[in-house]
């Protein structure tokens, strides 16, 4: 089912933490809410399950408006971060409680619950409570309580903050293909860009209170609308350097490296300050446009390695290679850019 | 470690030194004193000897002297130098005493009539009846109610008064005559057969526990949990309104209600209208005195609860409530659902905690209508205060109410201890982290 | 708190249940500063003169500031003690691993069950027995 945010405004006492805010997800999608601590992601999401009364603006399920309407009669389903499972309740119980609520048949709860527990895997924790259950057991739980009754929409909030790295990789998985099996709308709060990139159709990406860009992932991470985007999606970090457009380059101040840029960008911005960003992927020994600096850190991550080169006026360049290059902290280098993948960003951190 | 363990216990030695002056010497004393027949009569300390007509029954009842006790029991008038003298200090007639003197010094009639007769005969005669009687009432002696310090003392009277006792009379004497306290297991006998006794075991139950499950604990739960979804103002206005009555001072807070109940107070001027003649609805019907009993204890006693029970609901994670609503629970399943349910040992604490404080209260029902109407609100603690500490039908019998107050203390402990299995103690109270 | 559900019926259902017990207050209050005819609830004046205790002295009723005195006296040092003992005692109960510790929580429990009057009537014979009966320094006893 569709979901549509119309300048969705919630605000505390004076504090205004979502403006003006629109947002659509399309039937069926999983779409990613990203962004830093406290931008307003969970906020969001208890508006759209009914927790938090909107101040202004319109909540749409489908072609019903439900703005108005109490969480109990919109029939979404959440994963709270913390799972929010019933201490006090079997596991059985717990998964149960949405049918039992609606006063449903005994009979009829416990076929749905089996039915249920079979394919999130935690048959065998049935009768025990969620206090004797492992983390990502509690995970599933909560998952199977959210879409016991097929709800039309399923709100995930950092689901998988509290797992562990294994455990959080295996779960991300198991989720997108529950997603896809039921073929219900969800939406996923994270700060995880990983997360985000790996499990969703489409991502959001919020700051402040407002959604900077939403698009599917590979596009945002090649195709950013700002620096902040840029930043935020890759990992490693995008490098920024600052620097000036002259003739038809982006001249490096502490090098001298010139750095081409599309006919375009030095046309609209000769003579003006701009900051491109790097990725570690396009700055490589055997890149085009070369540069020198000083080796000043390196993590072996495994199958890659990661290289911090630091230019002169303290600037860092970052570069992950496959093939372990013979180099050690302090040694100078002079790898290359590749500048067909630079982004270049005006003095806003608007993309150019 | 062992260090602070002596410093630890000698930490406790104070409080240990109070529960000892405050709990356990009491209730060892009323040990003691339950088996005893101490009162006003007997006095606390030592006794003295009396002849008394309750003794008399004694005397006739244990050792069948019904002559002795009858003889002992008589007034006898005698003429004698002390009588005569009083009857000359309180404005008798002179000339007729000095020959009462002189014709019947040393006789002895058995009652007044004679007396007033041979009076009636002398030559002096007093002029009226009044005067007459003004005369006669100096010669009157008996041994009845008056105190003697010692056992010899009595038996001097006894003597005096013309009586000769066998050796075993005046081993009878002595038990019945004295007043003095002495240990007993008579209180309790007469606890099992007074009917009285029954009613306030009755009247006992039904007030613990329907206060407890009305107020305490049922009143208590209405008043946090709809308190819990007010904000966060509001629900502190309520909670302090229904904190008052227990800081209120039980005198001031129990006359609040008797303005209410009282036969010219609010309740009475509003029913008037409908037909209701003004009464005291306090004390009027049994019934109704139970309802304000109930009231006035169950309204104080319902702030505890409330408090214990708010900060618990507090305690509930929010994400508990939203998961609830987003799962489609109404208030009412919320509440059977999520809140009861996480409530289940402040509960069972109010109710264990609660049964013993209403089982030992008994202030303001004191207050309110100590124990009326007719003994209809008589609790067993009201019972043992006013037989020991109130002026109740003369005597202060405090030997049978340290007997009542010792089945209380025996109840009491025997609860507590049930609780205390019941909540697991041991468990509840893990070991402490820091040293 | 209150999540989802509306505020007032609540705060309604409570203010019905409350609001005998505000006026019993109220009434009480403005009983102390009115007079009141006989057989109506209506005040008919304003006066200090239930109040009038605390600046004159009434014949025949001790000092109200002396009755003040003695409570104050006696909460204070009363207040005190407890505080004391009780920190003692609470601290090396709740901090320190003291043999049989549930031992003694366990006691606050059963001590809870001795009924005052039970305190009462020792008390009451013990004075009269030292004939330190209705004199202050009892209070501290
Ligand atoms: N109940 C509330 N009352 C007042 N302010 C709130 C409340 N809930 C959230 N806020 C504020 O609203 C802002 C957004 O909060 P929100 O919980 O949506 O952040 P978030 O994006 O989920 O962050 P995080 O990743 O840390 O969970 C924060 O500045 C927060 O302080
Ligand atoms: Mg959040």
């Amino acid at each position: 089912m569709r979901i549509l945010l119309e300048k969705f405004t919630k605000k505390f006492g004076n504090l205004t933490v979502i403006d003006e805010m629109d947002l659509e997800v399309r039937d069926g999608e999983m779409l990613a809410l990203l962004g830093g601590s406290g931008c307003g992601k969970s906020t969001t999401l208890f508006a759209i399950c009914g927790i938090h009364k909107v101040n202004s603006g319109r909540i749409m399920f489908g072609d019903r408006d439900v703005t108005n309407i109490t969480s109990q009669e919109r029939n979404v389903g959440v994963v709270f971060q913390s799972f929010a499972l019933y201490p006090h309740m079997t596991v059985e119980d717990n998964i149960g409680f949405p049918l039992k609520i609606r006063k449903e048949s005994k009979a009829e709860i416990r076929r749905k619950v089996d039915e249920i527990a079979e394919m999130m895997h935690i048959e065998p924790f049935l009768k025990r409570r969620p206090g004797e259950l492992s983390g990502g057991q509690q995970q599933r739980v909560a998952l199977a309580r959210a879409l016991i009754r097929r709800p039309d929409v399923l709100l995930l909030d950092e689901p998988l903050a509290n797992l562990d790295a294994t455990l959080r990789l295996e779960m991300r998985s198991e989720i997108r293909r529950i997603q896809q099996e039921t073929g219900i709308t969800a939406i996923l709060v994270t700060h995880d860009q990983v997360e985000a990139m790996s499990m969703c159709d489409r991502i959001a990406i919020m700051d402040a209170g407002k959604i900077v860009q939403i698009c599917p992932p590979r596009e945002m991470y090649t195709n950013p609308v700002s620096d902040y985007v840029a930043g935020f999606l890759g990992s490693p970090p995008i490098a920024f350097l600052s620097g000036q457009i002259q003739d038809g380059n982006f001249v490096e101040p502490s090098t001298g490296t010139k750095m081409p840029v599309t006919a375009a960008i030095a046309t609209s911005h000769a003579g003006r300050e701009v900051r491109v960003g790097i990725r570690p992927e396009y700055f490589q020994p055997d890149g085009a446009t070369k540069i020198k600096g000083v080796v000043s850190f390196i993590e072996a991550q495994g199958r890659e390695t990661l290289y911090d080169v630091t230019l002169p006026d303290g600037n860092i360049l970052r570069s992950i290679q496959g093939a372990h290059s013979p180099v050690n902290i302090g040694d100078e280098v002079e790898w290359g850019v590749n500048t067909e993948h630079m982004l270049v960003f005006d003095q806003d951190g608007r993309r150019i | 470690m062992g260090n602070s363990r002596h410093l630890g216990l000698f930490l406790l030695i104070p409080a240990g030194i109070f529960v000892f002056l405050f709990f356990l010497m009491p209730v060892v004393l009323t040990g003691i004193f339950a088996f005893t027949n101490m009162s006003t009569a007997t006095g606390i300390k030592g006794g003295a000897y009396m002849i008394t007509e309750s003794s008399m029954l004694s005397m006739t009842g244990e050792y069948g002297e019904d002559v002795l006790a009858e003889r002992l029991l008589q007034k006898v008038y005698t003429i004698d130098e002390a009588g005569l003298a009083a009857a000359l200090e309180s404005g008798g007639d002179a000339a007729a005493i000095k020959e009462l003197k002189t014709r019947f010094l040393g006789e002895v009639f058995d009652n007044r009539r004679d007396v007033e007769r041979a009076i009636k005969a002398l030559n002096a005669r007093p002029s009226s009846t009044r005067a007459i009687k003004l005369i006669s009432a100096n010669f009157e002696r008996s041994v009845v109610n008056v105190r003697f310090e010692t056992e010899e003392e009595l038996l001097f009277a006894i003597s005096d008064f013309g009586i000769s006792l066998t050796e075993i009379q005046i081993e009878a004497v002595q038990k019945v005559a004295y007043t003095g306290w002495y240990f007993t297991t008579q209180n309790f006998k007469t606890m099992i057969s007074l009917p009285d006794t029954k009613k306030t075991m009755i009247n006992t139950l039904f007030y613990v526990f329907t206060t407890l499950i009305l107020f305490n604990v049922g009143f208590a739960l209405v008043l946090s949990i709809s308190t819990h979804y007010m904000g966060t103002g509001t629900a502190g206005f309520f909670r302090s309104i229904w904190l008052l009555p227990r800081i209120t001072p039980p005198v001031l807070y129990v006359l609040m209600w008797k303005w209410l109940a009282w036969d010219s107070g609010f309740l009475a001027v509003i029913l008037e209208p409908l037909g209701f003649a003004p009464r005291n609805w306090l004390l009027d019907t049994p019934a109704n005195a139970w309802t304000f009993i109930i009231l006035i204890n169950g309204i104080v006693g319902a702030s505890m609860g409330m408090l214990i029970f708010s900060s618990a609901i507090k305690a509930i994670p929010d994400s508990l409530f939203h998961a609830s609503e987003v799962d489609g629970a109404s208030r009412m399943q919320q509440i059977w659902h999520i809140i009861l349910p996480q409530l289940r040992w402040p509960i069972l604490f109010i109710t264990s905690y609660q049964t013993l404080s209403l089982l030992t209260s008994f202030e303001y029902i004191l207050l309110a209508t100590n124990g009326g109407p007719g003994g209809a609100t008589e609790v067993w603690a009201l019972a043992t205060y006013l037989k020991a500490l109130s002026n109740y039908g003369g005597a202060l019998q405090y030997g049978y109410g340290a007997a009542l107050s010792l089945v209380l203390v025996v109840i009491g402990i025997t609860l507590s201890l049930i609780y205390l299995k019941v909540f697991n103690f041991a468990n509840m109270t893990s070991k402490p982290k820091i040293e | 708190m209150g999540g989802n559900f509306r505020k007032w019926p609540m705060v309604l259902f409570l203010s019905v249940l409350t609001a005998p017990l505000i006026l019993m207050y109220i009434y009480l209050f403005v009983d102390t500063v009115t007079n009141t005819p006989p057989g109506t609830m209506i005040p008919n004046e304003f006066t200090l003169e239930h109040w009038r205790f605390l600046t004159e002295i009434i014949p025949g009723r001790p000092s109200i500031w002396l009755a003040t005195w003695n409570t104050f006296v006696f909460a204070s040092v009363t207040t005190l003690v407890v505080l004391v003992v009780s920190s003692a005692a609470g601290y090396s109960l709740s901090r320190l691993q003291l043999p049989a510790r549930s031992f003694f929580l366990g006691g606050i429990m059963v001590l809870h069950a001795f009924p005052t009057v039970t305190l009462l009537i020792a008390i009451f014979l013990i004075l009269q027995m030292l004939g330190l009966y209705n004199t202050l320094s009892v209070l501290f006893w």
